[in-house]
């Protein structure tokens, strides 16, 4: 074995800065210190203290003279570089200002739509255990093929962990929203409507993810009910603590639900943004009893719900794909035989768990898919590059401008490599220029894309240097991007014909294709763009105009946090006798609910089919409210047996009815208990979730147990705000009165409609923006392109105008061409964009159709933009005096 | 005393090593020998651009020699200190004692 060197580039290093009269006794020094290093060290720390002995002794006494004179050269060269580029930012105020603008939005739109990106990407990596986490989630077969959902039932994680030694397992229950009772000193209880964060978990939840304590034991933290965990900003609100006194929680007593006192045992920071387990009050799994009727001890294996999750922590050297094997045994060992022989458990890894597209939600919200944000940062990348296009346009355009200058510095010596270099770095300023810009348009938008997206987006770079990742590969890219081309052109001219003025379109004609097709590629990018942004609004539009088949307008919701019948009519008798309010109804949720009770369903004409059923309690005043029409028999009155339901045409078709009176007096069986429920009465078909899905099979049922709100028709008084104010304060007034240990809240049914389609709304709303920029930008480029055809033709048009052109022949030459252009670039944008819109609108079960008139509104907007900008231009080269342009020569 | 003829507390440190190491003073064994004396980790760099300033300051003078063949062949750099250099070690050694009979007597018995 050959004894171990010195880093080899470090000694050449040394050897090329170095004054060669040093050179010797130092290096042999060094190689001294090093072989000694080796032997008392080890290779490694010598090889470390050698590389860095060498950079230290790069300075000024060591330096070898000639080496540092040749920097000096160089950077007096770069020095008046810098010098002609400041001055000809200067002279070309205008073109300048086009192309730092022009880049300074693409960047800006770039920094932005990374920040989002970057946010995006860093879901819950912070836990420690992100590798070995997994979410068991169902695979069923069924009628309908394989289902893949989330929920599950309480036992699992324990028979889990009974099952097999080397995983640990936990439920977590995520009732998000709770009414928190805080007992002051006085004896008095200050109440909180938490409207997220309330979770339950079993005290294994602490070893599988990452808690980060500020206070209490993280082992004894869970290990009884009654324990809570607070985040710092929950302990210092409920205890009004300073941030340095939040161990002075610890051992205070918060109430839940007016009804279960639990003990803090430890508080934590708070979670991260980036998280999709947003927890801020956790109590033990056990606790959940008091808010969650379906918890049953968390003894059954029948109760499913998707709040209800189950993960687990695997050993680093076992697959999932084993744990998975071992589970079919489960399976059938555990779950009843009907679950049994359609269930697989699959392992959902954690780092899937926030991009999945089969189950699409979180605790936190909506996943976004690997899919979605490839096509945002395909958005933000096009941002770019049209901007870069731009630049490359009106540089071209500007060519013939630096024509002079290239021929002087040309005879004068310069190589064609030179001339590069100081187009570049002209190109490097205005590219350093348009990001600071770009900056400061960044932190501008940044407000108003924070109102549309909602997470804080931070562009302090002090603070995070997550921001120079992006903004110093797009100045290098950018600048190599937009400049390397019209410098090659430039630095490529001849340098005669350039001091004579004289280029002609011969001599360029190279580039003129590739600007052409630059420009095509420019016009097609902001028509799809422009495609996309059309066909999304319609979409939208048509989720607020869609007849839902009920009446969403004019009622509010407010919360029954008892179902104490008798309050409860007290209660709706109090609300109705106001003069504001038509009709009041108590039921379990509105028609379109984000939550829903399914059950299998069970009748003689369905036999042997998988089929579900959607039930809520309702009164008979509901389908007032909603304005439901009924088909066939009639609602059932709050006398009639509890069993009566009215059902919607969907089910009466799936039991096989196709006249819906016929289904009136039969019996159907809900879930697999001995509920048998009676239909009196059929409803037409309305939507009972999200446009996403299709209409299920609903029962609206006369149970008077599982009343969770109130729904109120208001009588309608539009823009009479007064009379609003006063009929929403009587509401609160009856329900402070009728529950006064509780918290009032309520909220418009429409709104909470339209909060389904948040997301939709977010995503068109930042298209919308960036389609905007992207054609401001595209704007810039086409007046660039039309400044180079006037340049290139001054002489050509001075020559038509002399030989009697008229100025509207002259500017259809211009317009000609802009014409082709974009109908080229219109072929290619349409196929692309009917593509990804139609695979966007596949998201829904109710969508609108893809339609020519988007295609021709698009084509228009597009040419009406470009014509608009253009036009002015061009016209005044048409009406300029040709005598001017002719007497140059 | 001229500008020249100040020396600051590293270079002294420098000069007073080579005056100790004798025939044997060059940049290694001055590392060395400060880490040995004093316990301090001073890097390789630093003792050679000392030691030039003080030869160009005229308190050292040095000569190539003692090739071996541990160091790839190469000489060593001997440094040796001058007449001047060591009148100037004197002169600041007696200048510290002056001043510290005028210092206040420092009684560590009480």
């Amino acid at each position: 074995m050959s004894a171990p060197q010195p880093p080899r580039l470090f000694t050449r290093f040394f050897k090329w800065y170095c004054d060669p009269r040093l050179q010797e006794a130092i290096l042999g020094d060094m190689e001294e210190q090093f072989e000694e290093d080796v032997q008392n060290r080890g290779a490694l720390k010598a090889r470390k203290r050698f590389a860095w002995t060498v950079i230290r002794f790069f300075r000024k006494d060591i330096i070898n003279p000639k080496v540092s004179g040749r920097k000096l050269n160089y950077l007096g060269m770069l020095k008046n570089y810098f010098k002609t580029s400041i001055r000809f930012i200067k002279r070309e105020k205008i073109y300048a200002l086009m192309n730092i603008s022009g880049l300074a939005m693409g960047i800006a739109c770039g920094l932005l739509i990374y920040k989002i990106l970057d946010h995006e990407l860093s879901y819950d990596k912070h836990h420690t255990n992100y590798n070995q986490l997994y979410r068991v989630i169902n695979e069923d077969i069924t009628t309908n093929g394989k289902v893949l959902w989330r929920g599950q039932t309480h036992p699992l994680a324990q028979a889990l962990r009974d099952e097999f030694p080397n995983l640990n397992a936990s439920m977590t229950y995520y009732e998000k929203e709770g009414l928190i009772g805080i007992e002051g000193t006085n004896g008095n209880i200050t109440r909180y409507k938490e409207a997220d964060g309330v979770v339950f978990v079993e005290p294994e939840f602490l070893d599988l993810f990452t808690l980060k304590f500020l206070a209490g034991d993280s082992q004894f933290a869970l290990d009884n009910p009654g324990k809570v965990i607070l985040t710092q900003s929950l302990a210092k609100k409920y205890f009004d603590l300073s941030k340095d006194e939040v161990h002075q929680a610890i051992g205070r007593s918060i109430i839940l639900e007016n009804e279960r006192t639990t003990i803090v045992s430890a508080v934590i920071e708070d979670m991260p943004k980036a998280s999709d387990f947003p927890f801020e009050i956790i109590f033990h799994y056990q606790d959940q009893d008091v808010t969650n009727p379906w918890f049953y001890d968390g003894k059954s294996w029948g109760e499913y719900n998707s709040a209800t999750n189950c993960y687990v922590l695997l050993d680093e050297n076992i697959s999932p794909e084993e744990v998975e094997s071992q589970l079919i045994a489960f399976v059938d060992k555990y779950l009843p035989e009907h679950t049994a022989e359609k269930r697989t458990y699959r392992l959902q890894a954690f780092s899937d768990l926030h991009y999945s597209d089969t189950i699409r939600r979180t605790y936190a919200g909506i996943t976004a898919t690997k899919d979605e944000l490839t096509v945002f940062g395909l958005v933000g990348l096009f941002l770019i590059l049209t901007a870069c296009i731009n630049f490359i346009n009106l540089a071209t355009a500007q060519a013939v401008k630096r024509s002079k200058e290239v021929g002087v510095r040309k005879t004068m010596g310069s190589s064609k490599r030179q001339l590069v270099v100081q187009f570049l770095c002209e190109t490097f300023i205005i590219t350093l220029l348009a990001t600071v810009m770009g900056l400061v348009i960044a932190s501008l938008m940044a407000k108003p894309v924070q109102d549309i997206y909602p997470y804080p987006i931070d562009l302090n770079f002090t603070t995070d240097l997550t921001i120079l990742y992006f903004i110093v590969p797009a100045i290098l890219g950018v600048t190599l991007l937009s400049g390397l081309y019209p410098s090659t052109i430039l630095a490529r001219m001849n340098p005669v014909l350039a001091i004579k003025n004289n280029l002609n379109i011969k001599q360029t004609s190279g580039f003129l294709s590739l600007r052409r097709g630059l420009v095509i590629l420019q016009f097609a990018i902001s028509q799809i763009l422009i495609i996309g942004i059309l066909i999304l609004n319609a979409q939208m539009n048509y989720f607020q105009e869609k007849d839902l088949g009920f009446n969403e307008d004019a009622i509010v919701t407010v919360q029954l946090p008892e179902n104490d019948s008798t309050k409860l009519q007290v209660l709706k008798t109090k609300l109705a006798s106001h003069s504001g309010i038509e009709k009041v109804s108590l039921n379990t949720a509105g028609p379109i609910a984000s939550f829903n009770s399914t059950n299998p369903i069970f009748h003689p004409n369905i036999e042997g089919q998988d089929y579900q059923g959607n039930l809520k309690n309702v009164d008979e005043d509901y389908f007032d409210v909603f304005e439901m029409e009924f088909i066939a028999g009639e609602r059932f009155k709050r006398t009639d047996p509890s069993s009566y339901v009215v059902v919607n045409k969907k089910l009466a078709n799936t039991l096989g009815f196709t006249d819906p009176n016929e289904a009136i007096g039969e019996q159907v069986q809900y879930g697999r208990g001995n509920t048998l429920l009676t239909i009196v009465g059929v409803v037409d078909d309305f939507h009972s979730s999200s446009l996403h899905s299709e209409i299920k099979n609903v029962f609206l049922a006369n149970y008077k147990w599982n009343i969770f709100q109130a729904s109120i028709k208001l009588n309608d008084q539009p823009g009479n705000f007064e009379a609003l104010k006063k009929t929403l304060s009587h509401i609160e007034q009856s329900w402070k009165e009728v529950f006064p240990t509780h918290v009032f809240d309520f909220e418009f049914y429409d709104d909470q409609l339209a909060s389904m389609y948040e997301l939709e709304q977010s995503v068109s709303k930042l298209f919308r923006l960036f389609v905007i920029i992207a054609i401001f930008i595209g704007a810039l480029g086409l007046y660039g392109l039309v400044s180079f055809m006037a340049n290139q033709k001054t002489k050509e048009i001075g020559i038509r105008k002399v030989m009697g052109a008229s100025e509207l022949s002259i500017w259809n030459i211009f317009s000609r061409e802009l014409i082709v252009l974009m109908s080229i670039a219109f072929v290619i944008a349409a196929p692309i964009a009917y593509f990804i819109m139609d695979a966007f609108l596949a998201n829904y079960a109710y969508r609108i159709h893809i339609n020519v008139n988007y295609f021709i509104l698009a084509m228009s907007i597009s040419v009406i933009i470009a014509f608009l900008t253009v036009g002015y231009k061009s016209w005044k080269v048409a009406k300029a005096n040709p005598v001017l342009s002719l007497r140059d020569e | 005393m001229g500008r020249t003829n100040f020396l600051g507390e590293f270079e002294e440190l420098i000069l007073t090593m080579v005056l100790i190491l004798e025939e044997e003073a060059y940049g290694n064994t001055i590392v060395k020998a400060i880490k040995e004396h004093q316990g301090r980790e001073v890097n390789l760099s630093s003792v050679h651009i000392t030691l030039y300033r003080l030869e160009e300051k005229g308190f050292l003078e040095s000569y190539m020699g003692g090739a071996t063949k541990a160091r790839g062949g190469r000489k060593k750099r001997y440094f040796k200190i001058t007449n001047a250099g060591k009148v100037l070690l004197q002169e600041m050694k007696d200048a510290r004692t002056n001043l510290w009979k005028l210092a206040p007597q420092l009684n560590f018995s009480s």
